[in-house]
């Protein structure tokens, strides 16, 4: 937050006043001050004696003696007129120039000034003369010739000690000796612990202010009320604000006045010193109802019926004031009857940041509607608090209110949002959380890349095609002679080889060699579609070698169907072990040629 | 020859199985979670809940409990975090949109949505209709029955059996066609915006990817669900339920 205000001169205030107002009924004093508390040898400086409450003297006021250390110079006159709060107050200020002219502490004795038929006297004051330069004033900084003591800025609590929840104000002035154009807030102090609300500064504007037997031309920048939220001791850090200073030409005689001062604005930063603020807790013995509001408070209520049927909507108003924390106020225990269903209440509250503390008020408008008939009474309602002032706990303590109701009692509540309070409630509450362990999965995996995925994807893709497979194995059979025969071959011949071995001894070996011959013959004529009847060595031959079978593939074969051929006709009987013989070279005849023909 | 992809199959899904069980005794810290939250304790049921997630796993139930343990903290922002991102996994879940809605009831911004194409909304509702796990047994069923179907169809033409295997195959077909779908646009995410929910207290959006206080359009609030579209080095840019645009830094994100 910015803000710049514009803080008048002093020139503007030291005003020439037109106008001779009677002074009368407005206590006259007079007070000096001086221009500097501090003077370097041969340097000039000011004596002011200001008269309030007349624009006249008498006589000339009585100087003390400042021979000692001190030349006079000359003297001048200004009479200022200011208006503040509907008064008017008249001020007249005679200032000697003096120039220093010897090394130490003086004293100033009080001077008599007579005026309106009474004598004045002011304080006295002490000057101290130093041997510093004459041409440079007493410094503290590079600050374009403002000294500390020229523009600062101070920070009062209006208490040190204050319990949790009481507010401290603190009250930030500027004090300027220089012409100052105007100020910004550089700086706003952080306040934490503190609750702060901001209070407005009056708007007076600039007082002239005698500190430390000088005068400066002062003026509230901010004042707040700071609620602290915990006990402790306390900092304020200090606030910055940067003003602009007017630089004024450095010259001598006449034109040192400000009026003449036309140099430009510089800035400067001023802070005031930090604020320690010592917070006590809150003393034993709370009351029951207590939610820390400190202050002092005081609660009514009111409804706007008293006579009312059932289910009609009642206005119920709950008003806290105070001074205090009032924001915090929170609504307080109602002990309302069991049959009325109270909605929650519409809250508005009003602070007024002014004056030393923080008052405000705070509203609670509940809509009630009640249910049964008869008589009832709303009972008071209490607002425990502390007050400091007291040092004590207090309890605020509205009056009942009591209500007669007519009509039927009405038990189901009225469409929908009229339920009770307490089932209301209970729809704010999250649902529970799930007890039962569920599945978990792998944080980012995806069903694409898992293996049920694909097994359930290709698996029945593999038996569909296992199926197509099958079925075309099938018609393939049906429909071609060909292929059938070629895929039962095997099997026909080894049934074949199968029975001659059935026949294997040597009373049968003529239906053994019979047999083995058809297994030879029928494999071929099988494999190769062929007729098995007219199958005769060279055709064989010729078949096989125009199917690229290999000679020596091809002769074994030939040279066993041969020698069935010529032992089925043979008068001699052979042995076991040559007819085992022929079945084992018949099997591999066959098994070779299957192989070289597939 | 046939028997090796079989094998290969085979060895794959116990490797699926695997990967599916027992790794870390999530199952036990569910259980701990779970009752730690019972008794009050959530920092402790978030400690558990967490160690299954640091074990690589999640679950819709979990996220839904991690949001209702943020939730009891008074975390709005990584409740509602938790809760979208349970219902990524579950998304018709009755509970979870209850609790979802009572969490952005407790979020600072007041976002109306914009009314949204009635054609979008039916879409969103179907594709959100069924839980994952549902939709892909679903699918699977479909799928074996449709292709055992076939298998029928194809080894006993010209029976009864066939042209009844044949109207199952039409239905199946279409079933797991059309939840098929569903599952493949749930999986691959396809159609789905990035989104991401405000971590912050109070994030300011601004009108460009710039920390300039001039470029300070508003601010959202913890809580708020946002869509991220481009981003620009640790800025995103973020379209707010309402439709309005802006830039938010991305550590004041946290995507679902």
């Amino acid at each position: 937050m910015t803000f710049a205000r514009r803080l008048p001169t002093r020139l503007a205030l030291a005003m020439l006043g037109l106008l001779c107002l009677p002074a009368s009924g407005l206590a006259q004093t007079a007070r000096a001050y001086l221009s500097q508390n501090e003077v370097g040898l041969s340097q000039q400086f000011v004596l002011n004696v200001e008269i309030a409450g007349t624009q006249q003297l008498d006589a000339d006021p009585t100087l003390p003696d400042l021979t000692a250390f001190a030349a006079y110079l000359g003297s001048g006159t200004s009479t200022s007129m200011q208006m503040a709060n509907g008064r008017t107050s008249v001020t007249l200020t005679i200032q000697y120039q003096f120039q220093a002219t010897a090394v130490g502490t003086f004293d100033i004795g009080p001077i008599t000034v007579p005026a309106s038929g009474q004598t004045l006297t002011t304080e006295p004051l002490t000057i101290q003369v130093t041997n510093a330069p004459a041409a440079t004033r007493r410094s503290g900084g590079t600050d374009g010739g403002v000294a500390p003591d020229d523009l600062f800025i101070t920070a009062t609590p209006s208490q040190d000690t204050v319990y949790v929840n009481q507010p401290v104000t603190v009250e930030y002035r500027i004090f300027t000796r220089v012409n100052v154009d105007g100020y910004n807030l550089a700086q706003q102090p952080s306040t934490a612990g503190f609750w702060a609300e901001e209070l407005t500064v009056p708007q007076a504007g600039v007082e002239q202010i005698i500190r430390n037997g000088v005068q400066y031309a002062s003026s509230v920048i901010r004042r707040v009320a700071l609620f602290p939220t915990s006990a402790g001791r306390k900092t304020l850090d200090p606030l910055t604000i940067e003003a602009q200073v007017r630089v004024q030409r450095r010259s001598r005689g006449f034109f040192d006045e400000p009026f003449f001062g036309r140099g430009r604005s510089r800035p400067v930063v001023v802070a005031s010193d930090a604020v320690d603020i010592d917070v006590l807790t809150l003393p034993a013995g709370q009351p029951p109802a207590f939610t820390g509001l400190v202050g002092q408070f005081n609660v009514s209520t009111s409804i706007d019926r008293t006579d009312v049927n059932t289910n009609d909507a009642l206005t119920f108003r709950l008003v806290v004031t105070g001074t205090g924390n009032i924001r915090t106020v929170v609504a307080p225990e109602l002990g309302f009857p069991a049959d009325f269903e109270v909605y929650p209440p519409d809250v508005t509250e009003r602070v007024e940041p002014s004056g030393e503390g923080v008052r405000g008020r705070k509203v609670f408008e509940y809509v009630v509607v009640p249910r049964a008939p008869g008589d009832v009474s709303i009972p008071p309602v209490e607002l425990a608090y502390f007050n400091p002032d007291m040092d004590a706990y207090a309890v605020a303590t509205s009056a009942p209110i009591n209500l007669r109701i007519a009509g039927d009692a009405i038990d189901a509540p009225s469409g929908p949002g009229a339920r009770r309070r307490t089932s209301i409630d209970a729809q704010q509450d999250i649902r529970f959380i799930r007890i039962a362990v569920p599945t978990f999965r792998p944080i980012g995996a995806s069903l694409f890349r898992s293996a049920w995925f694909w097994t359930v994807l290709l698996t029945p893709l593999l038996a569909m095609a296992g199926a197509v497979v099958t079925r075309r194995h099938q018609d393939r059979l049906r429909g071609d002679v060909a292929y059938a025969r070629r895929r039962r071959a095997s099997r026909v011949a080894k049934q074949r080889l199968t029975k001659a071995e059935s026949l294997c001894s040597p009373e049968q070996h003529r239906d053994f060699h019979a047999e083995i011959g058809r297994a030879l013959h029928g494999f071929l004529g099988d494999k190769l579609n062929l007729a098995e009847a007219g199958l005769v060595r060279d055709e064989i031959r010729s078949h096989l070698t125009s199917r690229g079978v290999a000679n020596d593939v091809i002769a074994p074969y030939l040279t066993c169907l041969e020698d069935c051929d010529r032992q089925r006709f043979a008068p001699t009987e052979p042995d076991s072990a040559a007819m085992q013989e022929m079945l084992t070279r018949a099997g591999q005849a066959m098994t070779t040629l299957d192989q070289a023909l597939s | 020859m046939i028997a090796r992809p079989i094998l290969t199959l085979i060895s794959a899904l116990c490797l699926g199985l695997l990967a599916g069980g027992t790794v870390a005794g999530q199952d036990a810290f569910f259980d701990e979670g779970n009752q730690r939250y019972q008794d009050g304790d959530f920092d402790g049921a978030l400690a558990s809940y967490a160690r299954i997630l640091e074990a690589g796993l999640e679950s819709g139930d979990l996220y839904y409990n991690l949001g209702n343990t943020y939730f009891k903290r008074g975390e709005i922002g990584p409740a509602i975090l938790y809760y979208e991102r349970a219902r990524r996994l579950m998304p018709g879940d009755d509970d979870l949109l209850a609790n979802l809605d009572l969490a952005r009831q407790q979020t600072a911004d007041e976002i109306t949505p914009l009314p949204e194409f009635w054609l979008f909304r039916a879409v969103r509702w179907w594709v959100g209709l069924l839980g994952l796990t549902a939709l892909a047994w679903v699918v699977a069923l479909a799928y074996l029955t449709a292709t055992t179907a076939v298998i029928l169809v194809v080894l006993t033409p010209g029976t009864r059996i066939a042209m009844w295997a044949r109207r199952a195959t039409i239905v199946a077909a279409a079933v797991t066609i059309v939840f098929g779908v569903n599952l493949a646009v749930r999986e691959l995410g396809i159609g789905a915006a990035q989104e991401a929910v405000v971590m912050a207290t109070e994030a300011d959006v601004q009108s460009a990817p710039s920390d300039d206080s001039a470029l300070r359009i508003f601010a959202v609030h913890e809580g708020a669900k946002v869509r991220m579209g481009r981003r620009s080095d640790e800025w995103v840019e973020i379209v707010l339920e309402d439709g309005t645009v802006g830039w938010v830094a991305a550590q004041q994100l946290e995507p679902i």
